[in-house]
């Protein structure tokens, strides 16, 4: 452009001289003709204003080649001299505005591509390997890359506060009150949203006389993470929008980088509680054989001896002994099962069972003096179920014996059970004073003892908390339910096959 | 109970590390077995060799050679009969071992009673096997495995042919844990998981047909977890 600028000139030049000494026969035609060049070239050189300026000097120029002497012009000019300064200046304006909104395409697409060739060095910066990010400094980067006046990136905590990723931040928005109260509005806006909707992940702008403000919302995820801030000084600024688009991406690219680092951390998390749930895992599984073996060892001889002929007292007492080692043998039993099920580390052992096989378990399980207080009440068929069949009778053994033990001797304890819809119920019922509602959530608290438990002077207090835990396990719950006139109910609720499709209530 | 003469009193291989149980095994079986103690699993292996034992006691949890291995060595050559310690809680364990060939399980904290009538039931059955058991009788019910039926009371019982094979299998294997993967596979060839819940429906089918009390099993006895054991 300048270069045809230099050339439009210099023919200006060169044909005023060659013209100069015979202005009477130059036609008006010719130097309209070289003016109209002059003037396209310099208006599409530099634009409108500068294109009106040499129009008016090519007019100049002519009238005095014309003979016209420059204090005659322009009003002793020929009327169709001014048609000539009209053509001019038509040019000057039509090419001037043609070539200026070329240039200005031409800058906003410069614009355009320093502000995604910004957007790209801060996601290629975050990038998973990429070395350990520092967020502030990219932030000051992109701020200085793209002359925007602040960039101020404020991210919520873990108890929804507001903060700043760097001090001097936090600085310059104190300084900048009205800034502050723009960004935590945005904050606020997202943070009040549940669930975060497509209205969140906008950004949000406000002009001002001096400023024009823009906030936008770092979601990711249905997760908000923080506010985006950037504050645009006036100065003859026509940049407000693509600034807000700039900003908006950015965001996105900031937030999906917080999401990344969050579920890493979350990762970790449940790494080290895995690992501190394998360690904790493999301490009961020694402590368990360390307490077992003496424990065996003592019961096999005991009742080793008790197969001997003895004395009546001595029978008598190694009997009571035999009994308390199965009391403390069932007590550590239960203190091992509710560690393991703590830990998560238990892997049910799940396979089809028939329930019927949990029943006899039960039955043959009872201690004589309980056997003619317990009534199955079990009909012939049911589905087949897939359980751990083991813990599965534990849990309804701990039931059973609480049922045994809350309710008065000599009363009936029955075991019922029921299928629908691929959902089976087991039940123990007895005839002892019920549950209150307000036991009821307690009842499964480790070491609670219920209100009742004058009838129960045995136990740790843990075995609900196993029975609650096993059917948790299953995919199940247990419940308690009032008997007319009185007693309780205490009903576990299966799918007959955890995490089968038809369980998708 | 009369101690029984030395030169026919069965031999028994004991291998189990913790000195307790060792002492806990001797003070309940010295009085009727003669017993070799091994505590670990090398000289487990060693022992039986040498000793030739009638029934084999084994500790899964062993240093060294682990349980499961001593049992898999010793199923190769030895015929007697494996009974294997084990803790709750280790039924996959269980599992393992009865499917590498050992016979029977008993869970610690057992009793000496419980222990022996173990013991008894595996050499009777060790025993009767040098001959073919033509019939084998589970109280009322005889299963006769010649004549390829089963009676119940002297009348015959209708069986499904795949109820039939259940029943032989378990009758043959009488007073021995049989896993659930050994009976599918004994009984449609291969194993498959889908096949477990097929077996529920006819042990369930099967027992309809040869118990008394559906509540308490006489004859086919569920092991939970493990699998199901033919009671003579």
């Amino acid at each position: 452009v300048a270069l045809i600028g230099l050339l439009a000139i210099a023919a200006l030049v060169l044909t005023s001289v060659f013209f100069a000494p015979d202005r009477s026969q130059a036609a008006a035609e010719r130097y309209t003709l070289i003016g109209l060049l002059v003037v396209s070239g310099a208006a599409q050189w530099r634009g409108t204003r500068t294109g009106l300026v040499v129009a008016f000097a090519v007019f100049m120029v002519l009238g005095a080649l014309r003979g016209i002497a420059p204090y005659q012009m322009p009003y002793g000019a020929r009327l169709d001299f001014f048609f000539d300064l009209g053509l001019f200046l038509a040019v000057a304006v039509v090419q001037g505005l043609a070539t200026g909104g070329l240039a200005r395409r031409e800058r906003i697409a410069q614009d355009n591509e320093r502000r995604m060739a910004a957007v790209n060095r801060l996601s290629a910066a975050l990038m998973p390997s990429a070395p350990d990010a520092n967020l502030p400094s990219l932030l000051v980067g992109m701020q200085d890359e793209l002359a925007i006046d602040r960039v101020v990136l404020l991210l919520q905590d873990s108890s929804g506060q507001l903060g700043f990723a760097s001090p001097s931040d936090g600085e310059w928005m104190a300084r900048h009150p009205d800034a502050m109260a723009f960004a935590t509005g945005v904050a606020a806006r997202c943070a009040s949203a549940a669930p975060l909707s497509e209205y969140c992940m906008s950004s949000e702008a406000v002009a001002t006389p001096r400023a024009l403000d823009l906030g936008a919302p770092l979601v990711s995820g249905g997760e908000f993470y923080g506010v985006l801030y950037a504050r645009q000084e006036r100065r003859r600024g026509e940049r407000g929008a693509s600034e807000a688009t700039l900003l908006e991406l950015a965001s996105h690219v900031l937030a999906a980088f917080l999401a990344r680092k969050q579920l890493e951390m979350d990762v970790a998390d449940a790494r080290a509680t895995e690992a501190s749930n394998r360690l904790k895992a493999s301490l009961v599984s020694s402590v368990s054989h360390e307490l077992k073996t003496p424990l065996a060892a003592a019961t096999a001889t005991v009742s080793g001896l008790l197969e001997e002929v003895l004395p009546e007292p001595v029978r008598t007492e190694l009997s009571a002994a035999r009994s308390d080692l199965e009391l403390l043998n069932s007590q550590i039993a239960d203190l091992l099962d509710i560690a393991l099920l703590e830990t998560s580390t238990w892997q049910p052992a799940f396979d089809w069972n028939d329930l019927h096989d949990v029943f006899s378990s039960l039955m043959s399980g009872l201690a004589a003096a309980d056997r003619g207080r317990v009534h199955l009440e079990v009909p012939t068929e049911l589905p087949m179920v897939r359980i751990d069949v083991v813990q599965l009778t534990r849990a309804m053994r701990h039931i059973l014996e609480n049922a045994l033990a809350y309710s008065p001797p000599e009363t009936p304890v029955t075991i019922g059970a029921s299928s629908e819809g691929g959902r089976v119920r087991i039940w123990v019922q007895d005839c002892g004073p019920g549950v209150a509602p307000s036991e009821r959530e307690r009842l499964f608290d480790k070491f609670y003892r219920g209100e009742a438990s004058r009838f129960a002077p045995h136990g740790t207090g843990l075995g609900l908390t196993i029975a609650a835990e096993i059917a948790r396990f299953h995919g199940g719950s247990i419940r308690i339910e009032d008997v007319e006139p009185h007693g309780a109910r205490f009903v576990v609720e299966l799918p007959a096959e955890p995490g089968a499709a038809d369980d998708a209530r | 109970m009369t101690p029984v003469e030395s030169s026919t009193r069965p031999k028994l291989l004991v291998v189990d590390d913790e000195p307790q149980i060792l002492r806990a095994l001797r003070a309940i079986l010295s009085k009727n077995y003669d017993i070799t103690v091994a505590a670990s699993g090398e000289e487990a292996l060693e022992s039986a060799a040498e000793t030739k034992p009638d029934l084999v006691i084994l500790d899964l949890a062993l240093p060294g050679v682990s349980g499961m291995e001593v049992c898999r060595s010793l199923r190769e050559w030895l015929d007697a009969p494996i009974l294997i310690l084990s803790v709750r809680n280790q039924e996959a364990d269980k599992i393992a071992a009865l499917d590498l060939g050992a016979d029977d399980y008993i869970t610690k904290p057992f009793s000496a009673g419980e222990l022996t009538a173990h013991i008894r039931a595996l050499l009777r059955r060790a025993l009767s096997d040098s001959g073919r058991p033509g019939q084998v009788r589970s109280g009322d019910l005889t299963v006769d495995l010649d004549e390829r039926n089963v009676t119940l009371d002297g009348e015959l019982v209708k069986l499904t042919p795949i109820e039939y094979a259940i029943i032989s299998t378990l009758a043959s294997n009488a007073d021995r844990v049989v896993t659930s993967g050994m009976l599918i596979k004994s009984v449609w060839g291969v194993a498959r998981p889908e096949d477990s819940r097929a077996l529920r429906v006819h042990i369930s089918n099967l027992r309809s047909k040869i118990e008394r009390d559906l509540a308490v099993p006489r004859h086919v006895v569920t092991e939970p977890g493990v699998g199901y054991r033919f009671l003579t």
